[in-house]
């Protein structure tokens, strides 16, 4: 128990500080622009939908939450190591009883946190604008936020990994281009299988397996028409996402304590 | 504040970029309507969408459904022949192929407007293969079949098979028998619109079958086919 102690204080005051940096950084406002930008949508754009306006709010509200969360992540997350890194206070940090291990995780949770936070502000908004356009609510909608938010945190996995490492620009690139992937490597089976011969048929199952499946955790589809998911979807694809995120930040970490810090 | 040449050349520079900027922007008004885009849209096909739209597709399809719609309304302010709507309705319904609305008021404009029947039954069959359970789809199926082809056989045997699937109203099962008891009657067009307006609680759905309506009794065909 105290062995745990020893890393959760640690990580938890680091986490404490990401979080009061991304505060000082007015982050929430995000959530309010998405708010105003929700509810004017929805008003505006209602009459364009022609007997799809519950379907059209829906859709709007459940990719803005997935945009601006990811979107966040890589305007904030990038830019952080290198800012500690070059201000000097990354080496005073790791001077303390600190270890390399526990800065990333707290960076990680602190980031997670307040990018969760903001997402579930914008959730709340986005109910408010389903009830007062009488949209109807449904279990499919809390679990297609739910697993957005599991998205943000492998993304932020990623982001934390390419930052131990690279600069902020390269972190930015690398982060988009891995979650862009992520979305389309389940087509890299379909063209291996078409084009491919027994090579690049393994090349792309390596691929496959080792890009993280995003399309495991979009069920916008589903939460939009209220479709059922199949029994024991939610818990598997959570656990899939929790290994993920763990095994980048583990890897993040080894490459973080091999690192030389000035 | 001191009125130096300096500021002076500063505010006159600022002056002369606000008159170029409102002067260009009045200028360039005239080419704010292009015919000739909106005449070759370009369209990428539904699956290249699905695709590139990353895990946003059903956002993608409100954007194209917006447009479907925008596209409607230029055909019905005379803007053009609807040429585009067929492709517009396939993207909308290849990215989203859970959208019924779309099937089925897809349907009855390509049926309607552009007099295409056997392409708007096409639509509403790829809706029934992508929403086997849906009872929407064969009850705007049998309609069509009875407004176009008359073939009350067919127009009962998809209104039957309407009715007795999951969420089917009453009224689906009304139209069957209202349709078997038609059989080998010369109804009028008008009237089974009428009909269809009763039985329909879509506001949009109706709102288009009053414009037939008007459209018939314009033409003074009374719309009796057999």
């Amino acid at each position: 128990m105290q062995r745990v102690d020893r890393f959760a204080i640690p990580t938890l005051t680091i986490a404490r500080y990401v979080v009061k940096g991304y505060i000082k950084e007015r982050i929430f406002l995000v959530a309010l622009i998405f708010a105003f930008a929700l509810m004017v949508a929805s008003y505006l754009l209602s009459p364009l939908a022609v007997g799809a306006q519950g379907k059209v709010i829906t859709d709007i509200g459940l990719a803005a939450i997935s945009i601006l969360g990811i979107t966040l992540v890589v305007l904030l997350g990038a830019s952080s190591f290198s800012r500690e890194r070059s201000g000097g206070i990354l080496a005073s940090i790791l001077a303390k009883p600190v270890s390399r291990i526990e800065f990333i995780m707290g960076k990680y949770v602190g980031t997670i946190v307040s990018v969760s936070a903001v997402m579930l502000i914008m959730a709340c908004v986005f109910m408010l604008v389903m009830v007062t356009s009488n949209t109807p609510i449904h279990g499919m909608i809390f679990t297609s936020v739910y697993l957005s938010v599991l998205e943000m945190g492998m993304v932020t996995a990623l982001m934390t990994l390419f930052s131990s490492f690279t600069s902020p620009m390269l972190c930015a690139f690398f982060t988009v281009c891995i979650f862009v992937c992520g979305h389309l490597s389940k087509n890299l089976l379909e063209f291996a299988e078409v084009f491919g011969g027994a090579g690049f048929k393994l090349v792309a199952q390596i691929g496959y397996y080792v890009l993280p499946n995003f399309s495991f955790l979009n069920v916008r589809t589903e939460a939009v028409h209220a479709l059922p998911l199949p029994d024991g979807y939610v818990l598997s694809v959570s656990i899939y996402a929790l290994f993920y995120t763990l095994v980048v930040l583990f890897l993040g970490g080894v490459i973080f304590r091999s690192r030389d810090i000035e | 504040m001191r009125f130096s040449r300096k500021n002076l050349l500063i505010g006159s520079l600022g002056l002369f970029l606000m008159v170029g900027l409102v002067f260009s922007t009045a200028q360039s008004q005239r080419y704010r309507y292009r015919p000739e885009l909106s005449e070759s849209l370009y369209l990428p096909s539904g699956k290249l969408l699905k695709e590139i739209s990353l895990g946003y597709r059903q956002f993608v399809a409100d954007l194209v459904w917006f447009s479907a719609v925008q596209y409607y309304g230029e055909y019905r302010r005379e803007d053009h022949d609807l040429r585009y709507f067929i492709s517009l309705i396939d993207i909308v319904t290849t990215l989203d192929p859970h959208f019924i609305f779309a099937y089925t008021f897809g349907a009855v404009v390509v049926s309607e407007d552009l007099e295409a029947f056997s392409q708007g039954i096409a639509i509403l069959k790829k809706g029934m293969s992508n929403n086997p359970t849906n009872w929407e789809l064969p009850f705007e199926i049998g309609f069509l079949n009875m407004i176009h082809t008359r073939d009350m056989d067919v127009a009962a045997r998809y209104f039957d098979l309407s009715s007795r699937l999951p969420g089917a109203p009453e009224r689906a099962k009304r139209f069957a028998a209202y349709v078997y008891s038609l059989s080998g009657d010369a109804t009028s067009s008008i009237e089974l619109w009428e009909k269809y307006k009763e039985y329909t609680d879509n506001p949009y759905l109706k709102e288009l079958a009053d414009r037939y309506i008007a459209r018939l009794k314009a033409s003074g065909q009374g719309g009796v086919r057999r």
